[in-house]
């Protein structure tokens, strides 16, 4: 299987999709095979909220070489409403007014072109609330 | 957090908080004591060695200032020893960034969680210090050939505790125990070793 297929298919990539633990309730994204709060092997898959608040978040100046022509860009870890923390990119708001604890809105964003054919591969990304 | 000029690699780390990652090697050569005193070199005891983890996903961890591997880690290593964290003379910990040495010597407990960056510029981790940590330089100033990064802690442990430390770097009055911690992941999993003197 083409390794653009096998990243297509994981449900988790393209889908708003977090998973809880059926024993203690924690969420977590990606989805685990084990918790690591209670140790319960049973999980359920739910809708993720659409909005969160910027937990914390830094500004990327050197970046790997796939990413060396989006620097300087901002990464952040994103609490949602309902406990689940998630990091990710933080797209179109001005790096400068970034700020701890503002609200921030899930979104499907392109993250780079994969190998020699450039099978473009999307990602959760996060959009400061106000755009 | 701890230089004041230079390139920004991520904010608020600029390039010289960062270690070089350079090549290297280190070695130790592992027997037991009884092969040890047969062979009549000088050789220091392990007397722990201990692993924990945590999530690599930073966002699941419980708090972003704190290494919980490095915590249960170096709880482990304490009771397998029997010490306690002030038996501890000098450590080598895995300082890959200047955060990173004062979030680990907080949660291996030589300080209280927020202390470790006030404790390090007052001097408590200098040679002569309370808890000398880092006398090899660390992963910043000595750099970081991450597969020999380990062994190269080790190997400064053991010299310190034989008095071979050189270019005067050796830790006075004779220090009879000593912590090595490493990690990766960022602090997914970490090891912590205690070595004492024959």
């Amino acid at each position: 299987m083409f390794p653009s297929r096998i990243w297509r298919e994981m449900p988790q990539r393209y889908r708003r999709e977090a998973s809880r633990c059926k024993k203690c309730g924690k969420r977590f994204y990606p989805p685990r095979l084990v918790c690591p709060e209670c140790g319960g092997r049973k999980f359920e898959t739910y809708n993720m909220p659409e909005t969160g608040k910027l937990e914390t978040f830094t500004v990327i100046r050197v970046a790997p070489s796939q990413f060396s022509d989006q620097a300087p860009y901002a990464i952040g870890v994103i609490a949602f409403d309902d406990g689940l923390q998630m990091m990710g990119q933080i797209v179109d708001g001005d790096l400068e007014a970034l700020k701890i604890g503002q609200e921030m809105r899930l979104e499907f964003r392109k993250v780079q072109a994969d190998g020699t054919h450039g099978v473009l591969s999307y990602a959760h990304k996060f959009v400061p609330k106000w755009y | 957090v701890f230089v004041e000029k230079g390139v920004l690699v991520a904010d608020p780390l600029q390039i010289l908080d960062c270690s070089p990652i350079p090549d290297g090697a280190a070695a130790c050569i592992l027997t037991t004591v009884e092969l040890a005193k047969k062979m009549k070199r000088p050789y220091v005891r392990v007397t722990a060695s201990a692993m924990a983890t945590d999530t690599i996903a930073l966002a699941q961890r419980d708090s972003l200032c704190w290494l919980k591997s490095t915590e249960l880690a170096g709880q482990r290593a304490l009771k397998m020893a029997g010490r306690k964290i002030s038996d501890i003379d000098m450590v080598e910990v895995h300082d890959c960034f200047s955060i990173a040495e004062a979030i680990v010597t907080e949660s291996l407990g030589f300080f209280k969680p927020g202390q470790g960056v006030k404790a390090a510029v007052a001097g408590e981790t200098a040679l002569d210090g309370k808890i000398p940590v880092n006398p090899s330089g660390g992963l910043k100033a000595k750099g970081h050939p991450v597969g020999a990064t380990g062994i190269g802690q080790i190997v400064e442990i053991v010299k310190q505790l034989r008095g071979q430390a050189e270019n005067g770097r050796q830790i006075k009055g004779n220090p009879k125990v000593g912590m090595t911690q490493n990690m990766g992941g960022s602090g997914a999993s970490a090891v912590v070793h205690i070595l004492e003197v024959a």
